[in-house]
């Protein structure tokens, strides 16, 4: 070998790589991000069976006559916003709840709460086929009905909620209703194609409604989690030093996976089982600013936003007729990301 | 009674344990004095500090603060009263020394306001109080034993209360910063009017800097004293399980350990 130094400088800085030390401070770090989010909206509106070059959206977006007004309003926007709020509540859940759990392999699909809201979402189809807010209003209820086990499994009794116990307790009630979801499915085949885009999920067919749908959960979860920035800052510091500075550790934790799970449900009852946003996107914009939450969380938002929004323009165009799931893609990119996490972190 | 912070007859346990760490506990803290607690390990130290900083809730008894039981004050407002230093808080990742330090603001911060000048003077007071303004802008996780339990002492600090409760304090500390620490803390005392209660493990330390110290012995209260009444052959014999002799030099003491009870 001739150049081992040279081999041995590559393999120190290869964290260094990730941090971006270069870049001088959060602010401009979250410009980029914001930027990077804008751009990628722009990509998404301009992309699809129906070219648009961007700088013929204005036009297109206002004028009626445009051949690409009607697919843009119609089709790709309103895919484009509840790709945004999928990714933004998706990405602000994940962030909570690796404040409630003190780790960074949190995540609503691994604690069970997305598995929980979709085994609402389904029973919902089946009992109520009919009736089309069953999905959402049931997809809601499981993520909740999940966060409660799992919360419930964890508390002790003595009012203590170990993040340890809280984590363990969500992987064990993800493996069981997750199994649940694949009973079902594989019980009801005859009705297949709904179930099976809603368990890999998928925004494909997404109109306005279902905007209306995701907007509150994810306007009410994000303003609730930013409000609680400070409280959610506390809690990266042990329970008891917490308690010690007047912090009711017990009851920010409650508040803040509650929070969670009302972001979760909310994403789920839209985009169906979509894994992984709310394990990435944390934990890369951590490494970007630091563990303020502060600055943390509105990042977390913006940057899951884009990553939606990117994935599902990759799943519309790159097998183009065919559509691929949004959520097949993501876990694409978030299973390898998660290996990187546990091989990175050496304790 | 001046006690300001008072157990009565606790009973406490560990969450995870089944056997009280503390029997019958009654002890109260004067205004203004240095309480070191003293014992063997496993004596129920850090149980009853737990205990008077609200951490624990007793099986039994109460504990008081300034007359008033401590579960009827909020968290915050006890906060103010209260700062505790525990023995080995986990370090949260990728914090400075300066943020950690700035935690221990939140009890007197408004919801929704930010640090006020107050708030980021008594922050760099706490930081050069304990030494550790040339290390605030490092991350907590990178730092030595030593200077982690400055940058937690600072947090305390920077509580401003009247009541400070300090588990260990000197623990893993060089020689100067050890000896600054004590200074320190007859410091808060003799110009704050701080009062202190230290969990102590060497004797010379609890006899250096104590106005009272309070020995446990399995769970419970053995003697309270002054250094120089508590500390003595009997009571090293039946608390500590060692023959030994005391000696007094000029405040300090030197205890010369012979042996375990029984050897001979």
């Amino acid at each position: 070998m001739r150049h081992p130094g040279a081999l041995l400088a590559l393999w120190r800085a290869r964290y260094d790589l990730w941090r971006v030390r270069r870049l001088p401070d959060a602010r401009v770090r979250a410009a980029l991000v914001g930027a990077g989010v804008g751009a990628s909206v722009l990509v998404a509106a301009g992309l699809g069976a129906v070219g648009v070059p961007w700088r013929e959206l204005p036009q297109a977006l206002g004028d009626v006559t445009h051949p690409a007004h009607v697919v843009l309003w119609q089709i790709r926007l309103p895919r484009i916003v509840a790709g945004m709020l999928v990714g933004a509540s998706l990405a602000t859940a994940g962030a909570l709840l690796q404040a409630v759990v003190r780790n960074p392999l949190a995540d609503p699909a691994i604690m069970g709460i997305t598995a929980g809201a979709g085994l609402g979402g389904l029973i919902g189809i089946l009992l109520l086929p009919e009736y089309r807010y069953a999905l959402p209003a049931c997809a809601f209820l499981g993520g909740l009905g999940a966060t409660t086990v799992v919360l419930g499994v964890a508390w002790t009794g003595r009012g203590l909620m170990v993040p340890l116990r809280i984590m363990l307790s969500g992987v064990a009630v993800q493996a069981l209703l997750f199994s649940a979801v694949a009973l079902l499915t594989y019980a009801f085949a005859d009705r297949a194609p709904a179930f099976v885009a809603f368990t890999i999920g998928s925004l494909a067919g997404v109109g306005w409604r279902d905007v209306g749908l995701a907007l509150g959960p994810t306007l009410a979860g994000v303003a609730l989690a930013l409000a609680g920035t400070r409280g959610l800052n506390l809690l990266l510091l042990d329970d008891a030093s917490a308690a010690g500075i007047g912090l009711h550790v017990e009851r920010a934790r409650l508040g803040a996976a509650c929070v969670a799970a009302l972001l979760a449900a909310g994403a789920v009852s839209v985009a169906g089982l979509v894994g992984f946003v709310g394990l990435v996107v944390p934990n890369a914009v951590r490494l970007l600013v630091g563990p303020d939450h502060r600055v943390l969380l509105p990042l977390a938002a913006l940057g899951g936003a884009g990553l939606v929004v990117v994935a599902d323009s990759a799943a519309r165009t790159v097998a183009a007729p065919l559509e691929l799931p949004v959520g097949a893609l993501l876990a694409m990119i978030g299973g390898p990301y998660f290996l990187f996490e546990l091989w990175r972190r050496v304790v | 009674m001046s006690d300001v912070l008072v157990a009565r007859e606790i009973h406490a346990r560990h969450p995870a344990s089944d056997r009280d760490a503390v029997r019958d506990l009654t002890l109260g803290v004067a205004r203004g004095e240095i309480l070191a607690l003293v014992g063997p390990n496993g004596s129920g130290k850090s149980t009853t500090l737990s205990v008077l900083a609200n951490a624990l809730r007793p099986r039994r008894g109460t504990v008081q603060l300034d007359g008033s039981d401590v579960r009827r004050l909020g968290r915050r407002q006890f906060a103010r009263r209260v700062a505790r230093l525990a023995q080995s808080p986990v370090c949260p990742e990728g914090l400075t020394v300066e943020q950690l330090v700035s935690c221990g603001r939140h009890p007197h911060r408004r919801p929704f306001a930010g640090a006020t000048l107050h708030d980021r003077e008594a922050v760099r007071a706490a930081l050069d109080a304990v030494d550790a303004l040339a290390i605030r802008t490092r991350e907590v996780q990178t730092l030595s034993g030593g200077e982690r339990r400055r940058a937690w002492l600072a947090m305390a600090l920077c509580q401003e209360s009247e009541i400070m409760l300090l588990d260990e304090p000197t623990a893993a500390l060089d020689l100067r910063h050890r000896h600054e620490l004590l200074a320190l803390l007859r410091r808060l005392r003799a110009e704050e009017g701080r009062t202190l209660v230290v969990v102590v493990h060497d004797l010379d330390e609890a006899a250096a800097i104590a106005d009272r110290v309070a020995i446990l012995q399995g769970g419970r209260l053995y003697d309270v004293g002054t250094p120089t009444r508590c500390f003595v052959p009997r009571m090293l014999r039946e608390v500590f399980g060692v023959v030994a002799d005391v000696a007094w030099e000029g405040g300090h003491v030197r205890v010369t350990v012979h042996g375990p009870v029984g050897a001979s």
